[in-house]
């Protein structure tokens, strides 16, 4: 049975044939879904959001697509147990729409960074981290303005599922690049159905590109749905 | 009723216009006549050097220049676009608006021929980081080209940046962009009859004068007032812009494309119909407007951003608009084209224009008087005495040219599109096109080079970009060039124009590249001078994937090898720089023979697998090519030759045709044999930096070294201003 | 059906880190001027009808999109047209 996941399109996002290419070669069926075609959603297995500047970051990054009937759509399916994963500004719009606990700010430098980051993986019993081993150390790269994670209401540390750390794997602040609260890169809901992460896999899915860290992510969601 | 005051035409000329037409133009014709008679739509004083010098056929060559974009076959079904354009006088006074819309005009070029943007690289050339004006235009340009380029989602995967007071009031900002194409879209239209539909965003008054304004030089008053001039960008409507455009090549629905920028629709539709050998009419009324009591010569001449303008015929305009409705951007039906040789402007049901096309594309050359002034000079030889070498080298490697630009490139994203196999920071940028073969793209001036001698310092780009196709495994294809120089009624000014054209010319046809696009930058002059003649050369190469290879050190127990003659030929150097001497010496001169020589052994060391890194040589010579490998790949190295130079000048010379090997110990022989270069050292497991020279020496940490490449422009200031 | 004119702030709360305004203070004290502290924000003039407490539609607007209740305080004046 082959297993589709769902990509949603916003006007501005950017990421999303990226993210098109990794789950194929992942080995599952994408589909890109334009945001006005928002009942073809509830079709998919899974849900990835993918990053890049969906109205063109307008008031807060992700606060106007959080707002859209696909995204309630997408919170509904969430709810339902579906596993959503947000990338970047998928992440973003993860917590404007309060499906995920907290708040992406500007960088702490007030910069936008590109730069490739290692990450410690702390937990390792959800859909997108089982092909992980825990504590190992990977490499993704970044690519925002907005990074800068903000505990709120409903987070504990526990829902922490990655955070910036350095080549041995020391979490600390020359490790962090945006001043995220406790380095955190990435978070699950309490559930462990919704991940939201600010680095990018579907960037660290070939070799030649600087690394294939991020395709065990998609391998790892492909493997959950397959059972 | 209005009298229009033309900006760009000359009391001669208007002459020429009106026994042409045989009756005076009335004033929205004159509007029209004004924009396509501007020098930067015009090329009225180039047109002549360009047909002399630049040569554009070639092997790979599917479209040359004349349409939107120039055209290379990279392998067989697969074709690549690029161009290259300035924005510089917009930058100079909204450095943030001139930038970002800069990066909104070039990615519409090449989406024209009906390209998909991969991928942008921008040459910029600012003023003393000393002063605070110059910072005011890196930050605005830095940023308006990440905030614009990030959200379209096109990589800046390259570039350079460069400084030196003769920008201080002129900075310069060449963007180019890449695009892969399937079929392409033609920038001509022949057939008559089709429907011609504006979409984007709505026109307002932006950027009224643009082109007028591109073809004055900038005086105070002009700073405060021409910001009227300058166009806002809008992104999300650019990237929406891409999306429908893309899904309108997909399904077939375009017989010619034109995006609008410069002379705005005039200059859209004249040249859409002008080279197909028809006409079109043009109805005003429809359209949309974003501004209240917009006269028609407004609405023509407007530079308003993200407006794309498609030719298609009636049966399919039910899939175009369905299309752009989709990604919700504005269109209207603004004409069609007809057979007489015409362009029609209605308004308000009444002909308010008609005018033959060729009074707007034919425009006349316009000669202007040059006066030469010597290149070479007094003394081959540069008379002082040379500091210690620690100390030389620490000043060069940290100097504003020389030292890293992370800081910048690093607010542009590199990523997006999953293409980027060779990040900014090398010698050129790496992007995987096909599952085997990639596309090699740099950016390259030699201004320094230049102000001494414009007609070498022309060959220098040429030459320098060919060097670091080559060092990333690349295969150099084609060019595409920018050429920045001042007022075209100065005589010197423009003696070194045509040097520089002349240099750009020659030295592409030695090396058998075509050039298959340019623009040309006038006027970037103020009352206190010109800037340097500043030709930026674009350079596209094929890579196979197996070849690519980068220039940071990978082991500590490999060997150096330099590929190369070095000249005393310290002219334009960063060395001289540092010291307070520049404008002395000889320049590097470029020797063809060399440099194909030198490029063809060292690119098949490479295919050969028997190198694991590549560095050419430029700015700062061999030390800092040495140093800067050392840096990338943090490993140590130790170097000692011998030479019949003094050391310094060995060291810090930037003769052409010159690349440092990284070799592994097994291969040694055969990459001597290969590319007839010498040994000069081995890479170490040390932390430390050593390079002797004759009795000249240095030993420092590689940690200093990473610092100093670092902290560089910082050291003149600029977290004080950021 | 009435129309009104807000104009609407919407600022960092207190503890938050506000990345922006330390940038704009460090901008600010390099061209001579001994800025101490800044806050950033934005700002939204909005003009709409109601026929309902105009205060009321102000403070839905905030809740539901302009603010976001982690990180953003706002305020606001509001006038009749």
């Amino acid at each position: 049975m082959a297993i589709v996941i769902g990509i949603p399109v916003y006007p501005g996002t950017n990421c999303d044939f990226d993210v098109y290419k990794a789950i194929k070669l992942a080995g599952a069926i994408p589909k890109r879904i334009w945001y006005k075609d928002y009942e073809e959603i509830k079709k998919v297995d899974a849900v990835v959001i993918p990053g890049g500047f969906s109205y063109a970051d307008y008031i807060r990054a992700g606060a106007i697509a959080a707002r859209t009937k696909m995204t309630e759509i997408i919170k509904e399916l969430g709810a339902n147990g579906m596993p959503i994963l947000g990338i970047c500004n998928g992440f973003q719009i993860l917590v404007e729409s309060g499906i995920l606990p907290g708040a992406l700010a500007v960088n702490k430098n007030a910069r936008f960074i590109c730069r490739w980051v290692h990450l410690k993986v702390l937990r390792i019993d959800t859909p997108f981290t089982q092909l992980y081993a825990e504590g190992e150390i990977i490499k993704m790269p970044i690519a925002h303005m907005e990074g800068r994670y903000v505990p709120g209401e409903g987070f504990s540390d526990d829902l922490i599922v990655l955070q910036y750390s350095d080549r041995k794997g020391n979490v600390n602040d020359e490790s962090n690049p945006n001043g995220s609260y406790k380095n955190i890169a990435g978070i699950v809901n309490r559930e462990g159905n919704i991940m939201g992460l600010m680095p990018h896999p579907e960037r660290a899915s070939e070799r030649i590109l600087g690394g294939n860290d991020g395709l065990r992510m998609f391998k790892a969601l492909i493997d959950y749905l397959k059972r | 009723m209005i009298q229009y005051a033309v900006r760009n035409i000359n009391e001669q000329e208007k002459k020429i216009i009106i026994k042409r037409l045989g009756r005076e133009p009335n004033d929205v014709e004159w509007a029209m006549i004004d924009v396509m008679w501007s020098e930067h739509i015009s090329y009225k004083s180039s047109r002549a050097f360009i047909k002399k010098y630049l040569r554009s056929s070639g092997r790979h060559v599917i479209v040359g220049p004349g349409q939107d974009a120039g055209v290379i076959e990279l392998a067989k079904n697969l074709y690549v676009a690029f161009k290259i354009e300035s924005h510089n006088h917009p930058s100079a006074v909204d450095p943030y608006g001139g930038a970002s819309t800069g990066i909104g005009g070039i990615v519409r070029d090449i989406l024209s021929m009906g390209a998909q943007p991969i991928a942008l690289l921008d040459s910029l050339h600012f003023g003393d980081p000393e002063k605070r004006r110059t910072w005011f235009h890196i930050l605005g340009v830095v940023k308006g080209i990440s905030d614009y380029g990030n959200r379209i989602g096109v990589p800046t995967v390259g570039g350079e940046t460069k400084f030196s007071s003769c920008y201080n009031d002129n900075p310069l900002v060449n963007v180019a962009c890449v695009g892969v194409v399937k079929k392409i879209v033609p920038s001509v239209l022949s057939k008559v009859g089709a429907v011609l539909v504006l979409y984007g965003n709505r026109t307002g008054r932006d950027g009224i004068h643009g082109v007028s304004f591109a073809s004055e030089t900038l005086d105070d008053e002009s700073i405060e007032e021409d910001r009227s001039a300058v166009q806002i960008g809008d992104p999300l409507t650019e990237k929406l812009l891409i999306e429908a455009s893309m899904e309108m090549f997909n399904r077939d629905l375009a017989y010619a494309l034109k995006d609008l920028g410069g002379g705005g629709i005039t200059c859209a539709v004249s040249e859409m119909v002008g080279k197909g050998g028809i006409g079109a009419i043009i109805d005003l009324d429809k359209v949309p407007l974003r501004e209240e009591n917009m006269s028609p010569y407004e609405i023509l001449i407007s530079e308003s951003q993200e407006r794309m303008l498609l030719a298609t015929d009636r049966e399919h305009l039910r899939d175009v608009l369905s299309i752009l409705e989709k990604y919700d951007l504005q269109w209207a039906i603004i004409g069609k084209s007809i057979p007489e040789r015409r362009i029609i402007v209605k308004y308000k049901g009444k002909e308010i224009a008609n005018l033959p096309v060729e009074i707007l594309t034919d425009v006349p050359i316009q000669r202007h008087p040059i006066k030469p002034r010597k290149t070479s000079p007094d003394k081959y030889t540069v008379e002082f005495t040379p500091p210690p070498l620690e100390e030389a080298l620490i000043k060069v490697l940290g100097s504003p040219n020389v030292s890293s630009k992370e800081w910048i490139y690093e607010q542009y994203d590199f990523e997006v599109q999953t293409r980027t196999v060779i990040k900014p920071g090398a010698d050129a940028a790496v992007l995987k096109i096909s599952e085997d073969i990639g596309v090699a793209l740099t950016l390259d001036s030699c201004a320094d080079y230049a102000s001494i001698d414009p007609y070498e310092g022309a060959k220098g780009a040429v030459a320098e970009a060919y060097r670091n196709v080559i060092s990333v495994g690349g295969e150099p294809l084609a060019i595409v060039d920018n050429i920045n120089a001042g007022d075209p009624n100065n005589v010197s000014s423009y003696w070194a124009f045509h040097e520089t054209i002349r240099g750009l010319g020659n030295a592409a046809r030695a090396l058998s590249l075509p050039i298959v696009g340019g623009n040309v930058s006038f006027y970037n002059e103020s009352s206190k001078g010109a800037i340097w003649p500043t030709l930026v050369v674009c350079m596209l190469g094929r890579v196979h994937m197996d070849n690519v290879i980068t220039p940071s050190l990978k082991s500590g127990n490999s060997c150096l090898i330099l590929v190369g003659e070095t000249y005393e030929e310290l002219g334009g150097s960063e060395y001289l720089k540092v010291l307070g001497l520049h404008g002395q010496g000889k320049v590097p001169k470029v020797r063809y023979k060399e440099e194909k020589l030198n490029g063809k052994r060292v690119i098949k060391a490479i295919t050969k697998g028997l190198v694991l890194s590549v560095h050419d040589i430029s700015d700062g010579g061999l030390i800092i090519a040495l140093a800067e490998m050392a840096i990338f790949g943090n490993r140590g190295i130790e170097a000692r030759v011998k030479s019949d130079l003094r050391g310094d000048v060995f060291a810090f010379s930037e003769s052409h045709a010159r690349y440092v090997l990284e070799v592994p110990q097994e291969h040694i022989e055969d990459v001597l044999r290969i590319t007839k270069g010498r040994v000069i050292g081995r890479t170490t497991n040390t932390s430390s930096f050593y390079f002797e020279v004759n009795n000249f020496s240095v030993d420092v940490p590689i940690k200093r070294l990473k610092e100093t490449y670092a902290r560089g422009v910082s050291l003149m200031g600029k977290d004080q201003f950021i | 059906m009435s129309k009104y004119r807000a104009k609407i702030y919407i600022t960092l709360k207190n503890g938050i880190l506000d990345a922006e305004g330390e940038t704009v203070k460090k901008a600010l004290n390099s061209l001579g001027f001994d800025a101490l502290n800044v806050r950033s924000g934005k700002m939204y003039v909005i003009e709409f009808n109601c026929d309902e407490d105009p205060k009321n539609v102000v403070e839905k607007m905030c809740k539901q999109l302009l603010a976001n209740p982690v990180v953003n305080n706002y305020y606001y004046e509001l006038e009749e047209l």
